[in-house]
């Protein structure tokens, strides 16, 4: 049963897509911009741990809630110096991306100039692992996949039940019409950079505790989000976290038949396929025309 | 107001003057010069440090003697990021601007890229680290200090089938030129010593997450997981990402171990790890090991220095042995070291054959307790 195995590899790694994946969905559904330097925010994260973690010697749990919230700010701050003044001038969809690639590349040698371009681990020696016979899970994947499904849940709750969630979907769906009724654009944005951040940072903490942190990991894990973006069906947030899962398991998955060598090529295989038969997305008929 | 400006413009042109023109010449003369090419950034940046202690160690010891016939010996560093172009531009700057007859390099695909350029400027392209066989091959101006990959790697399925007799062996290499003819040779060695490769599969040194590979190995059932490598903390990460995923089986592997910073990185996971390796033993007791190790560990605050380190250092005595019996001339060196036989170094008695191989000792070692101590039985 080599099949449970990849599929536990599959959902671990499909719940990290999915955490990246949903931050870039809520940037990109509400604001348009294709944001690149969620990368960069990603790989930000890690570094920020090593330091307070692996550096300073702070515990793992308070390091990586410390982590969240300085890396979540620092969402806020790229709001805040960078697309807002942009905005202000009226930038179009490719100003933002370019900004945003430029930002990137900015932050990804900003931290390869501070901190060296070899891994760096954050923790010493190998867990425990938790044999179940067929499938070895360790502990941090397990906390992994627990916390994200309660993110997930209280995401679902957050844009659901709350005002500033609603008015984040509303601003997703149509934003003229929701800056005409008198929703405040500006704080929004500046939340929805936050909470993507926040989000991205959540992710890298995992992946950073788990194999180390090195500062050309964002380019990868961004493209993997924003396909999964464009699988899922752009302007659902649920599609976005499906389309994450799928890449996640498809890329584990056929590592059984293909090297592991081809993982990323899978996800973009995935991409063409899907622009090809199905661009909207799984979920794109329901609900593109909304979030057009 | 005039004055003023020419005031100016004098100091800019002295200045000018004095930062392009004055002392470099007259050191030129002064010393011996080689040239080194080394990772000291990039994902193999780690290679940097004990490489450079290691020469640099060499280099103190020759001036200190006097030099070389009275001229101090200098080593030019330039930084190849592990890149080939990088590697290629650092070798003809090293050749065109600082005039050397040899340039000291490590890493098959950088040394690779490097050989045309030996062979177009007609320089010493010398390596303590390059282990594919192919290297001494390309050019009559390539030497190597430490043992080809054939050695090494047969060495590896003698371990495991011979000494530890496995048959079923699970084959990891790293994903590069001499990754490949690691498993190769693995292949071939394996089969002719009647073992069985049952599961192959490649890893990047840029990478960081192993487990698909190792979920690969494990669904194999392999008695024994051969990991073989170039030392970056990669090599380290399958080890401890294996533990995590609960294979249990002996590991064996080659040389880069040693240098891969496992026992830090993968902690427990890397006990009992048993790997074949050009003979250094930083706990011998012949006094020319003991001497080194000694200032190694003053000079890396106290760290204990790996075969690498070792090999590097016996390079710089070795070519200042060269220039000083032959001159400073890249084909005087080169008849010069075609007969040298039994070299003393830290890493043994070396012995050039006439490719530019050289015959050293091959060791196997293992961890323990935390420590690479030699393998017995």
């Amino acid at each position: 049963m080599v099949v449970l195995q990849f599929l536990v590899n599959g959902i671990v790694g499909g719940t990290i897509y999915a955490l990246m994946a949903l931050g870039f969905a809520i940037v990109y559904n509400t604001s348009k911009i294709f944001h690149v330097a969620h990368g960069a925010v990603y790989t930000l994260a890690g570094y920020v741990l090593f330091l307070i973690g692996a550096k300073l010697g702070l515990p793992l749990l308070p390091a990586a809630l410390i982590t969240v919230v300085v890396v979540a700010v620092f969402g806020g701050l790229l709001e805040l110096v960078v697309y807002r003044p942009l905005r202000r001038r009226g930038a179009g969809l490719a100003t933002y991306m370019i900004s945003s690639l430029g930002l990137f590349i900015f932050l990804q040698n900003l931290t390869a100039a501070v901190f060296g371009t070899e891994t760096l681990v954050i923790r010493q020696g190998p867990l425990e692992a938790y044999d179940l016979g067929v499938v070895t899970l360790t502990p941090l994947h397990v906390v992994a996949l627990a916390t994200s499904l309660a993110v997930f849940a209280v995401l679902q709750l957050f844009f659901s039940r709350t005002r500033l969630g609603k008015e984040m979907r509303a601003l997703s769906n149509n934003a003229e019409l929701a800056l005409t009724v008198g929703i405040n654009a500006d704080r929004l944005y500046l939340a929805i950079l936050i909470l993507g951040s926040g989000l991205a940072a959540l992710a890298s903490v995992f992946v950073s505790i788990d194999v180390g942190v090195r500062p050309d990991t964002g380019f990868a894990i961004v493209l993997v989000a924003a396909v999964a973006v464009i699988v899922g069906g752009v302007g659902y947030l649920p599609g976005a976290a499906i389309g994450a899962f799928i890449l996640g398991l498809v890329q584990n998955l056929a590592v059984i038949e293909i090297s592991s060598a081809w993982q990323n090529t899978i996800a973009f295989a995935i991409l063409v396929l899907f622009l090809l038969f199905r661009p909207q997305g799984i979920f794109g008929k329901k609900f593109a025309v909304r979030g057009a | 107001m005039m004055k003023r400006v020419f005031a100016f413009l004098g100091c800019v042109v002295l200045a000018l003057g004095l930062v392009t023109w004055s002392p470099v010449p007259a050191a030129a003369q002064e010393t011996y010069k080689l040239g080194v090419t080394i990772p000291m950034s990039g994902p193999l940046g780690i290679w940097g440090d004990r490489l450079m202690n290691g020469m640099n160690i060499a280099v103190e010891e020759i001036n200190a003697k006097g030099g070389i016939k009275g001229k101090k010996l200098e080593l030019v560093y330039e930084d190849h990021k592990g890149d080939p172009n990088t590697g290629v531009a650092a070798y003809r700057k090293l050749v065109s601007v600082d005039k050397v007859p040899v340039v000291i390099t490590i890493f098959t695909g950088i040394a690779f890229a490097q050989i045309p350029v030996a062979d177009e400027t007609k320089t010493i392209i010398f390596s303590g680290g390059v282990q594919h066989p192919d290297f001494t091959k390309k050019s009559r101006w390539a030497f190597r200090n430490t043992t080809n990959a054939n050695q090494e790697i047969e060495t590896v399925a003698e371990v495991a089938i011979r000494e530890l007799k496995k048959k079923k062996i699970a084959v990891l290499h790293v994903n590069d030129e001499v990754g490949r003819y690691y498993k190769e040779t693995m292949e071939r060695k394996t089969k002719e010593l009647g073992g069985e490769i049952i599961v192959v599969d490649a890893y990047e040194n840029a990478g960081t997450d192993f487990r698909s590979q190792l979920t690969k190995v494990r669904a194999a059932r392999p008695e024994i997981l051969a990991i073989l490598g170039t030392g970056t903390k990669a090599l380290a990460q399958v080890v401890k990402q294996s533990a995590e995923l609960g294979i249990k089986v002996q590991i064996v592997s080659n040389s880069a171990t040693e240098a891969a910073d496992i026992i830090d990185v993968a902690g427990k996971a890397a006990e009992g790890i048993i790997y074949a390796i050009p003979a250094f033993d930083p706990d011998s007791k012949d006094p020319l090991v003991a001497n080194f190790v000694k200032k190694y560990k003053e000079k890396s605050g106290g760290k204990i220095p790996d075969n690498f380190a070792g090999s590097f250092h016996d390079a710089v005595k070795i070519l200042a042995l060269a220039i000083e019996k032959g001159g400073y001339d890249a084909e005087k060196i080169r008849s010069v070291l075609l007969t040298i036989k039994d070299f003393p170094g830290v890493t043994g008695k070396t012995t050039f054959l006439p490719n530019g191989d050289s015959i050293k000792p091959i060791t196997i070692r293992m961890i323990k307790d935390g420590k690479f101590v030699p393998y017995k039985g």
